[in-house]
């Protein structure tokens, strides 16, 4: 035993009478106080969900008792709920361009002007899969944004628009932070499986690697799912609905709002009034979620080079189409916006026209391009090869 | 202990004093280990988050900050110039505020009192001839403006008056082309900070001299599960202050600041409440942070607390929508962006804010840290007391040993020192005496005794007044040095152990030289 060792014995010989005792309890009570204290610390605040749960993040935007702003969000039964934010805002996509807007400053992600704006998980530069929201880059074809009633086409009623009417920030089953519930309809979510532990039902997932096929996780697993993640923001890489499930995918997610373009019996024909003019009448589309292959047209399907995105299995992802892959919704639209020039006969989806995009009869000029991904009808010519 | 040793002990005057309860010893032990590791743990959470594990500990000011009031905004002409998407400023040092309009792709220009001058947005840079999304605005100490252009990848440099002169980028032609320059900072030596979020793995900082010459980069992208996760790894860092050695980076996405020496190593964090956007410092170390996603303005002191708070979310005078970047004016005036309401608020302390002294945060709580070192600090530096008689001093000094009392006195690593003790009432007996060539008054220490305590052991234990003071004062000291078998058995019976100058010299000495034997063969080994 070295110096210091004798000394401390030593030490602790004459503490051990009462009255020195009393004076090193008392001071290692406080020196424990002191460090069993809660330290400074942040629970995870991965900005897009998987918190953990001793997070602090709520408050980052939500007062339970105290929050000023209107905005509302929309629960299970559709029912329209305060989300207690901070603040006096009552537009919401402002507060997510202050992240994902032309500056860029918060996200590479600019969905203002469409482009995604570094290296890493995307092209730089280029287009994002979703397109754009902004004016300056594709007028009016884009999904309203701002807190603005639409009249879904294919759909009923009306359904006010923000980015959260798809998305939510707080994360989701479903790939890219797609809701669970749209519109009152259930397309994604978690089941419980046990005591507090809960299992993704996700509607949508995607080819991009370390993809979970089972959807995502909550909290830590969550967390560690994200980690071992590389999306790509401007390459299509879409799966199949899970378990190859016609009645699921991103066409029935889709379709929450767009009801009759792909219905949950697959029937692809049903009357409804679609406000062009013909009234309530049958109504013929296209299918959906369906292989390639199906076709069986004299002139078979030209899938070389094909520029449109196709489902594919999952972990299976190529750039080449193959005869097995489904094409969706997004196979010929974008969700964003887009900027797709329509001319001629493309741009005019009305019947009462009495002379296409003249402005005349009380139809105003077609400039709207339904979000498709190619010029004109290039989306019908890219696969049919007419 | 069993019943020979007992016997023994009974016989000898000089055996060991009356014995404290083992356990006594393993709880004191127990608690000093306990209480040093407690201590080390706290100086290393200390150091970890320059936040010590402890609350809010009010100190003078810092409750009684007055926050700054609003003053005015700048909101440009009508008409083409119009300021829309306001997203950086600064002040240049006569007096010019220079603001990013993003949306209209334009840096304009203000007086401090809101003045419009001009707009400018004219470059150089091959096919390019405009800005394309300018984002954040530095202005350097010979007037030159610098602006981060997100959408052009580059940042770009111009005169006083908008005429454009350069740019500056990375040297690596592949990494020029795909880097994201975003917040801007030059330090006292016009050296230029840049974060880059060009890669999503590597956001970075990058630093040029003023040729645009890079002198270095540090971090990459991470993003924190805790505020104190991944140190030195960024996501979004939106703003950077250099000043006084350390680089402050604004890691937005993580909500935190994270502040660096300029060579890049991590030094602390200050944690803060939204999306810290833009940063300064003023000249008396206060952090200002533009909060993006809270609607305000932030005021820390650089170890992380915070001092004050302005602003809020809304559209009227003092409210904000989406602020992003501040900057000071020379007279410590704060300048922010109003994005979304279209203008740049100012805003000043309304009574001179209080000195870096008076809200001094973490470094006064040294002291706490300090107190809990005290103990064992204390432990190592206590001399060990004896209370000694004459005839000890005499049996010393013929043994030879009185030296080895004296050199005991003094400090040495390798043992606690010694002090020598003799009752003040007796001190006149060693007065001027040599012993051994040692003098007896710079050897001994006189203490008082209590009298009540010797009147008190006079009639419990039947002693003669001497003995009982020698007792009393050798019971406060915690050793007795005699020569007297019947003093050393008096000590016993009262707790104090005794030693005679044979035992001493085995007891003390001895272990002494064999510790210094044992340190010889060691350094010959």
């Amino acid at each position: 035993m070295g110096y210091l060792g004798r000394t401390l014995v030593a030490g602790c010989r004459r503490w051990a009478s009462p009255a020195y005792l009393g004076t090193l309890g008392f001071l290692t009570v406080v020196a424990g106080v002191l460090c069993l204290l809660p330290a400074a610390a942040l629970a995870n605040f991965g900005i897009h969900g998987g918190y953990s749960m001793d997070s602090q993040t709520c408050a980052g935007c939500h007062r339970a008792h105290t929050g000023a702003s209107s905005i509302m969000w929309s629960d299970s039964q559709d029912t329209e709920r305060r989300a207690l934010l901070l603040g006096t805002e009552t537009r919401l996509c402002q507060y997510c361009l202050s992240c994902h807007g032309s500056a860029a400053a918060g996200a590479a992600t600019n969905v203002e002007e469409g482009v995604y704006e570094a290296v890493g998980y995307g092209t730089l530069g280029a287009t994002l899969n979703g397109g754009a929201f902004g004016a300056d880059v594709v007028g009016q074809n884009h999904h309203n944004c701002d807190d603005g009633s639409a009249s879904p086409f294919g759909g009923e009623g009306e359904v006010v628009m923000t980015c959260c009417s798809c998305h939510d920030v707080h994360g989701s089953s479903n790939y890219r932070l797609l809701k669970d519930v749209v519109n009152g309809v259930d397309v994604g979510g978690y089941v419980a499986t046990g005591r507090g532990e809960y299992s993704p039902e996700p509607y949508v997932i995607s080819n991009e690697p370390g993809y979970p096929e089972q959807g995502w996780l909550l909290h830590d697993e969550g967390a560690a799912q994200i980690a071992r993640y590389r999306p790509d923001y401007t390459t299509p890489m879409y799966a199949k609905a899970p378990g190859e499930d016609p009645t699921r995918g991103i066409s029935a997610w889709c379709a929450a709002c767009h009801s009759e373009y792909h219905r949950a019996d697959l029937d692809t024909s049903s009357r409804y009034d679609a406000g062009d003019g013909f009234g309530d009448v049958t109504r013929y589309r296209h299918r959906l979620n369906v292989p390639l292959g199906e076709y069986l047209g004299a002139r078979p399907l030209r899938l070389e080079a094909l520029r449109l995105p196709l489902a594919k299995d999952y972990g299976e992802w190529t750039p080449e189409a193959a005869a097995d892959d489904w094409m969706d919704c997004l196979t010929c639209h974008r969700a964003h916006g887009s900027d797709a020039l329509m001319t001629g006969f493309a741009d005019v989806a009305d019947a009462t026209d009495p002379e296409h995009d003249s402005g005349s009869g009380s139809v105003p000029p077609g400039t709207k391009n339904a979000l498709l991904r190619l010029d004109d009808r290039g989306v019908c010519e890219e696969c049919h090869n007419k | 202990m069993n019943g020979a040793e007992h016997e023994q002990h009974e016989q000898d005057p000089f055996g060991p004093a009356e014995a404290k309860a083992p356990w006594r010893t393993i709880v004191a032990l127990a608690a000093a280990l306990l209480l040093l590791a407690l201590t080390l743990y706290a100086i290393y959470a200390y150091n970890s988050s320059r936040h010590l594990a402890a609350p809010d500990i009010s100190l003078t000011g810092l409750n009684e900050v007055s926050p700054p009031e609003y003053l005015y905004s700048i909101a440009g002409p009508e008409g083409a110039d119009a300021l829309r998407d306001p997203m950086g400023v600064d002040v240049s040092a006569d007096d010019l505020v220079y603001v990013t309009d993003t949306a209209a792709g334009a840096v304009r220009v203000y007086t401090v009192d809101g003045d419009y001058r001009f707009s400018f947005f004219e470059i150089s840079d091959g096919k390019r001839k405009t800005l394309g999304t300018p984002v954040y605005v530095e202005v350097s100490s010979i007037g030159e403006v610098y602006v981060s252009d997100r959408r052009r990848r580059a940042v770009y440099v111009f005169s006083d008056e908008g005429v454009y002169l350069r740019k500056v980028t990375p040297a690596d032609a592949d990494e020029a082309r795909l880097w994201g320059p975003l917040a801007l900072a030059l330090d006292e030596d016009d050296d230029l900070w840049v974060s880059d979020v060009g890669h999503s793995d590597f956001h970075q900082i990058i630093e040029f001299d003023r040729e645009g010459d890079e002198i270095g980069r540090f971090g990459r992208s991470g993003q924190a599960e805790r505020v104190s996760d991944v140190p030195g790894r960024f996501l979004f860092p939106n703003g950077i202050v250099v000043r006084n050695g350390f680089v402050y980076v604004a890691d937005s996405n993580n909500q935190r600041v994270q502040v660096f020496s300029e060579d890049g190593r991590f030094d602390h964090l200050v944690q803060t409440s939204g999306i810290p956007r833009g940063l300064d410092l003023d000249d008396q170390g206060r952090l200002y942070v533009a909060d993006a996603l809270a609607h305000q303005g932030d005021v820390y002191l650089t170890t992380g607390e915070r001092i004050a708070s302005f602003g809020g979310q809304g559209v009227g005078p003092g409210q904000f929508l989406y602020t992003n970047d501040l900057a000071l004016d020379r007279r410590g005036r704060i300048y922010l962006t109003d994005r979304v309401n279209h203008r740049v608020q100012v805003w000043g302390w309304s009574e001179p804010p209080p000195g870096i002294a008076e809200v001094a945060g973490q470094p006064a709580l040294w002291p706490l840290l300090a107190l809990l070192l005290l103990p064992p600090l204390l432990l190592l530096l206590r001399r060990r007391r004896f209370v000694v008689t004459e005839d000890f001093l005499e049996a010393m000094a013929a043994a030879g040993h009185i030296d080895a009392m004296q050199a005991g006195m003094r400090w040495s690593w390798k043992k606690r020192r010694w002090l020598w003790v003799v009752p003040a009432e007796e001190a006149a007996l060693y007065e001027g005496r040599l012993l051994g060539g040692v003098a007896l008054d710079d050897l001994l220490t006189a203490w008082e005794h209590s009298e009540s305590d010797v009147l008190d052991l006079m009639r419990r234990q039947e002693l003669p007044r001497p003995t009982a003071v020698l007792l009393v004062v050798a019971k406060r000291a915690g050793a007795l040095c005699t020569q007297a078998p019947a003093l050393a058995l008096s000590g016993r019976a009262v707790g104090v152990p005794a030693y005679d100058a044979r035992r001493f010299s085995e007891r003390f000495l001895e272990s002494e030289r064999a510790g210094d034997r044992e340190e010889s063969r060691e350094g010959a080994g």
